[in-house]
């Protein structure tokens, strides 16, 4: 380890005995593969900017080398990809990680992105100087010829070129949490804003959080050493501040970003829980989803700097002023050794006094305003610091890393001849805006305010109050007290008050592109997506007027950071274009997440066995073991064939198929639904439910039952088993289970309150096994000793409570299958059991289980439809060909006044036929479509489609249904169907392929 | 998410709860009407721009059918009442 | 870090029972535990107990000996009503320990802090309808059996990252 270490370069702008960092306590990186000597505490920005390297990354279009611009969540150059090499290889690695937000961690891999083959060179900085020809709409206007370029030259090369960052190849190995958090006060920002917030907050049993996206809380407080707050130190008012809070009983959560405000102050949070830790037990996720409801909510977000735009803006080492005293104090590293500052608010020369009492030589002050407070001028004369009013920068020189600036002076918009003055570190501020993204979320409205430009948060339809600099306030003993009031005003109590010395409050003057003497090609408005002014301004030049249009045709603030630095910049300069004010042109909308975030994180639990609902029948685990393939249908996962030996999907059906016909197959059939209807009213409530007659059905009597919509159309369909006069087992189809309640519960509780009865599920009490074929009752028989199940005693349709081996049964003579069946009804409970019992009996005799796929063959093999496969909601009982199933002299059902209608009776409706193809052994594609004659003109008339279609093993041929235009008058015709290999020829028939006179069903 | 009171369990619970359960005071006529009134209950909806009178089921909770009166410029549920019960006035409403 | 245990409890008999409230007391009687007319409210009648879930809709559970007796006294008694058992249908957990209505909060969008011991509800986790029983020193929450494996892994996963804290 050392010896690395000895040939590591020291962190030469390291300044000890600054900072909040423990450089005692060494962290090691890899930057590009260089080792880099972090300190505990450092973000990786604030490392690298300790060992000088402000280069980077490449920037998105251009290639432009980019350096450290901020030290927050906005940073919109400093996107790195890192690696958790102690955690894990490639799945642990995230592209596009902001390198002022990432902390450093033992071992962490960072690279670079959009460059290659190295940061230092790279191939693509050519675009830099075909700028000219890639600005504002440069796609729009060069792509267009000729036509055959599009899809094989220009978006492949587009495709190429574009994208930010790589995303990693394997899978992701950690994991994510979720959970909702209940609250009366939800802080957002842990700055000295939202620390008083909370304060005012807190006691009385008031359930606060306090949340806050850095490492540490504190926010500006961290750059403010020098302040007192009642007497004493910042850093000690913090850190007993948090103490006080965690007594109230105040959640303080870290690492914790809030990224979008839903309604009724529903805020999520995102936790980085483990991306800032070496090493981390296995049970902790990388990330947790907050959801989390509050009373009332505070806004503390603070406020953004925005950059002075002009030529050159974007050198790596011209960063913001604040960002540059945030690295001096709270990470104790100076960001040059000679610099110069530029601005247009007080803000930065309290950095450059802070820089200059740090040993650091600051150049000048230029201000691009002609006059500033007498006490600033003289605080700078003090510390020797050359002060240059109505100053603005022009340019600046330098590839990898400034290295000078012209600095003109301003009359207007007019510039005196520029002076150049060397620098490693160019600091800017164009003034500070209020982070306003999450109160927007709220549709909350803002307020131009046009001395100071900038929007202020003005009133929301949420609970929620703002306050600090994110309310627009400025300095910190305004902030304290903004954010104490608004914590006192969110709990109903008395606000604190505080006394602050060495508060850095200050104005500012609003500017938007900076008057220049040159053509300033590179003045750069939004640096993620490499947008200058000239952009902004040829899209006015072109006819956009909307900051909407300007927004889409330059691409300024669709970047990852959503504008944070630019849209006001922006703003400003196409409103002077326009001739407009700022709030006439438009801000655009915020929308979450407030940063980038991570798919998992939105996923949270819901990945791997989790990742959706999954449903098992209590013989899941015996199909498991027994090697089933399983399917989805529905939520729940179902056996979809028993493979034996090295057997194809195709052999394991065709087996399964010719065992049940010729012998027996058993099947799982519990997921069918089942709805218990018990009442007086029950057989009336059933009889307008279904379009079938129910009143009279018998005790111990099953029908086939048919659900439609009052729109008339097929929405379901089962069997219906009258257990007792006022009882019945309703049956639904697996999907259609918690619909056709939820339907059946709308109609009886509020079209039909008068009928006395009530409705169960009880799809998941009952285990439901199905035996079909022709020895289905020899194997039920020895478990049944107390009924009587013969042909004679039990026919085709008919239900009985019994004993199955001592167990209670309800067993229904019923068929899906054509073949003689039954279903046997079992507490699921018993479900295995009794499965294991048949499964074993019907080995005896050569019988066989089955899945959903043979269970589809052989009842398409019947005609017996599918209701959402055969029926797509268009589809009518008469269509089906279900027109028995009517009830003709009911006075009324559901979906019966929409039957009659004439629309639903026209002879060319879609009608559900059979198909036979000419070859007998092609399998049609379920959903191809049906045309009339093979050389038809394009576009073909299309009669329909394919609804099933499978390989018959029992007919040996294949077999399909079809919705077929005019189908039911098609019998014998020759229609077709064409596919990308060829049309296919297929006479129309009957629905019913095999045993049409029903005989094996009363075997 | 937003937040739904339920008339039935006289408490205001996560929209999470409820499902969605189209425009209230549709009634449902008597087989006898015209084709028109049949079309018009079928399909013809309201689709207001502001308070909307609706019905959502408590599913995962008390498993009622009730109504509510949610502005749809908001999205905030304004009041919500038991099915069979009117319409009640809400201040603003013409009358 | 608050503790939690989560175990899966022994099958009950368990009944879902609505009735008009013309028909509440009667039915009350034949199945020996009081059904309260409160949205929420459970009754305990030695080891019967019952939730009022919806209006007219309550869930009883009782020991699974119990059950054919209630079934048959809920037949022969004059209350107008429904009688359907779910013992089969429903899979209890019990989540014992101070941590409860945290790992709950994993999937459960309802502030369980208002939910007091001696009430119950039926709601939501993470996209399943389960019904909570508060009690003094536990929470019981009752999902149907397909469903179980899907919210066991949810909640011991939940229990877990509680646990690594």
């Amino acid at each position: 380890m050392s010896e690395t270490y000895e040939h590591v370069a020291p962190a030469r702008y390291r300044i000890s005995g600054k900072g909040r960092v423990n450089d005692l306590a060494p962290v090691r990186f890899t930057f590009d593969g260089r080792e880099i000597v972090a300190a505990a505490g450092d973000t990786v920005a604030s490392a690298l900017l300790a060992h000088g390297i402000h280069l980077v990354g490449r920037s998105f279009k251009y290639h432009r080398p980019r350096g450290v611009v901020t030290a927050g969540s906005e940073e919109p150059n400093a996107l790195i990809r890192v690696t958790h090499s102690a955690k894990g290889g490639e799945g642990r690695t995230e592209p596009n990680t902001r390198a002022t937000m990432q902390e450093a961690v033992e071992g962490l891999k960072v690279e670079s992105q959009n460059r290659w083959p190295s940061l230092s060179f790279d191939a693509l900085s050519l675009n830099d100087r075909l700028s000219r020809v890639l600005g504002a709409g440069f796609y729009y206007k060069t792509f267009k010829w000729p036509r055959s370029f599009w899809d094989k030259v220009y978006e492949p090369a587009i495709r190429a070129a574009a994208g930010l960052g790589r995303a990693p190849t394997e899978d992701d190995p950690d994991h994510y949490s979720s959970r909702y958090a209940f609250c009366d006060i939800l802080v957002v920002g842990a700055g000295p804003a939202g620390l008083a917030a909370a304060m005012a907050a807190a006691g009385d049993g008031r359930r606060v959080i306090l949340a806050d996206e850095s490492g540490e809380p504190g926010g500006s407080l961290l750059a403010m050493p020098a302040a007192t707050i009642d007497g004493k130190p910042a850093w000690v008012w913090l850190a007993e501040t948090l103490e006080t809070l965690a007594a109230a009983g105040v959640t303080i959560l870290l690492r914790t970003t809030a990224i979008a405000y839903d309604h009724e102050n529903m805020v999520g949070l995102v936790e980085r829980v483990t991306d800032h830790l070496a090493t981390a037990p296995a049970d902790l996720p990388r990330e947790r989803f907050w959801r989390v409801r509050a009373g009332r909510v505070v806004l503390a977000q603070g406020a953004i700097e925005k950059p002075l735009v002009f030529d050159g803006n974007d050198r790596p080492g011209v960063m913001l002023a604040g960002a540059a005293q945030t690295y001096l104090n709270r990470y104790g590293v100076a960001v040059g050794r000679h610099v110069a500052v530029a601005t247009s608010h007080d803000s930065a020369w309290h950095t450059a006094f802070a820089l200059t009492d740090a040993g650091v030589t600051v150049a000048m002050i230029a201000d691009t305003r002609a006059q500033v407070a007498p006490a600033l001028t003289a605080a700078a004369a003090e510390r020797g610091i050359a002060v240059m009013l109505s100053t603005v920068p022009v340019a600046t020189q330098g590839t990898k890393r400034i290295k000078g600036v012209w600095l003109a002076e301003r009359t207007g918009d007019t510039v005196a001849e520029a002076g150049y003055h060397a620098c490693d570190a160019l600091l800017m501020s164009g003034g500070w805006t209020p982070a306003v993204s999450l109160f927007s979320h709220t549709k909350g409205k803002l307020a131009w305010d046009a001395a100071t430009g900038r929007f202020l948060p003005d009133t929301s339809p949420e609970a929620c109050h703002t306050a600090g600099a994110g309310a627009g306030v400025w300095g910190l003993a305004d902030a304290l007290a903004s954010g104490a009031e608004a914590g006192a005003a969110a709990a109903g109590t008395t606000a604190p008050s505080f006394t602050v010395t060495g508060d850095d409050a200050g104005t500012g003057a609003p500017e938007g592109a900076l008057p220049s003497d040159r053509p300033a090609r590179k003045a750069f408005v939004d640096f993620q997506n490499d947008v200058t002014a000239k952009d902004i301004r040829l899209a006015v030049t072109e006819g956009m007027r909307s900051i909407e249009h300007i927004k889409r045709y330059t691409t300024t603030g669709m970047a990852t950071d959503q504008g944070k630095l630019s849209n006001i910049n922006g703003l400003m300069i196409a409103a002077e274009a326009l001739g407009k004010t700022p709030p006439e042109v438009g801000l655009t909308t915020f929308r979450p997440p407030y940063t980038p975030t991570t798919f998992a994180a939105l996923a949270g639990p819901r990945r791997g066995a989790t990742f959706e609902v999954t449903r098992k029948t209590v013989i899941d685990p015996w199909a498991e073991a027994a090697g089933a393939v399983f399917e989805p249908v529905a939520l729940w996962r179902r056996a979809r064939y028993f493979p034996k030996g090295v057997e194809t999907m195709d052999e394991a059906v065709a087996r399964e198929c010719r065992t049940t016909r010729k012998t027996a197959g058993i099947f799982d059939a519990s997921t069918l639904g089942k709805i218990e209807v018990v009442g007086p009213d029950a057989a009336e409530f059933l009889n307008r439910m279904y379009t079938n007659p129910m009143l009279k059905l018998g005790v111990g009597k099953c029908r086939y039952a048919l659900m439609l919509g009052d729109d008339g159309f097929i929405r379901d369909d089962g069997v219906i088993a009258r257990v007792a006069e006022d009882r019945f087992h309703v049956t639904t189809t697996t999907g259609g289970a918690p619909r056709v309640l939820a339907t059946m519960e709308d109609y009886l509780q509020t079209e039909w309150p008068d009928l006395k009865v009530w409705l169960t599920s009880t799809t998941e009490e009952w285990a439901t096994i199905a035996i079909n074929g022709p020895k289905a009752r020899e194997i039920l028989k020895p478990f049944i000793k107390d009924a009587d199940i013969s042909a004679e005693a039990f026919p085709h349709m008919s239900m009985l409570e019994c004993s199955f081996a001592g167990v209670p049964c309800r067993l229904f003579r019923v068929s899906f299958t054509g073949e003689l069946g039954f279903e046997v009804n079992v507490g699921a409970a018993e479900g295995r059991k009794v499965w294991e019992l048949i499964v074993g009996a019907g080995e005896k005799v050569g019988a066989c289980v089955y899945g959903t796929e043979t269970m589809h063959v052989l009842r398409a093999e019947k005609g017996y439809i599918i209701v959402g496969q055969e029926t797509d909601g268009t589809v009518t009982p008469q269509d089906a060909g279900l027109s028995w199933a009517l009830g003709k002299t009911k006075a009324d059902f559901v979906g019966m006044r929409a039957l009659k209608r004439p629309d639903m009776a026209k002879a060319d409706r879609k009608q559900l036929v059979g198909l036979f193809t000419e070859d007998p052994g092609t399998v049609l594609e379920e959903g191809a479509q049906i045309v009339e004659g093979p050389d038809e003109p394009l576009p073909m008339t299309m009669l329909g489609h394919v609804t099933s279609s499978y390989m018959s093993a029992t007919l040996g041929r294949s077999i399909a249904m079809a919705v077929v235009s005019g189908g039911h008058a098609r019998m014998g015709e020759t229609l077709y169907v064409p596919m990308d290999d060829g049309v296919i020829a297929a006479t129309v028939t009957s629905t019913v392929f095999f045993d049409p006179e029903g005989a094996r069903l009363n075997g | 998410m937003i937040l739904i009171h339920c008339p039935y369990c006289d408490e205001t619970l996560p929209e999470a709860e409820f499902t969605y359960a189209g425009e209230a005071h549709v009634v449902r006529p008597d087989p006898s009407v015209s084709d028109e009134t049949w079309r018009d209950f079928l399909y013809i909806r309201s689709n207001p721009k502001g308070p909307h009178a609706e019905r959502w089921r408590h599913a995962h909770g008390c498993g009622r059918y009730f109504n509510a009166i949610r502005d749809t410029v908001s999205d905030r549920v304004l009041t919500t009442y038991k099915a069979g019960e009117s319409k009640p006035v809400l201040p603003g409403d013409v009358k | 870090m608050a503790d939690v245990t989560i175990r899966t409890l022994t099958r009950a008999a368990r009944f879902s029972v609505r009735c008009g409230e013309a028909d509440r007391t009667a039915a009350a009687e034949a199945l020996g535990v009081p059904l309260i007319g409160t949205i929420g409210a459970i009754a305990v009648a030695g080891p019967r107990r019952s939730l009022c879930l919806g209006p007219d809709e309550w869930i009883v559970a009782a020991p699974l000996e119990d059950g054919p007796a209630m079934t048959a006294a809920f037949a022969a008694s004059p209350a107008v009503g429904s009688l359907v058992e779910v013992t089969n249908r429903d899979v209890t957990f019990a989540i014992t320990g101070p941590g409860g209505e945290e790992l709950l909060a994993h999937g459960c969008p309802r502030d369980l802090s208002k939910l007091a011991p001696g009430r119950g509800v039926r709601t939501v986790f993470d996209g399943v309808s389960v019904v909570l029983w508060r009690f003094d020193d536990r929470f019981e929450m009752t999902v149907w059996r397909s469903y179980v494996p899907f919210v066991e892994a949810l909640l011991s996963a939940a229990a877990r990252e509680m646990q690594a804290a």
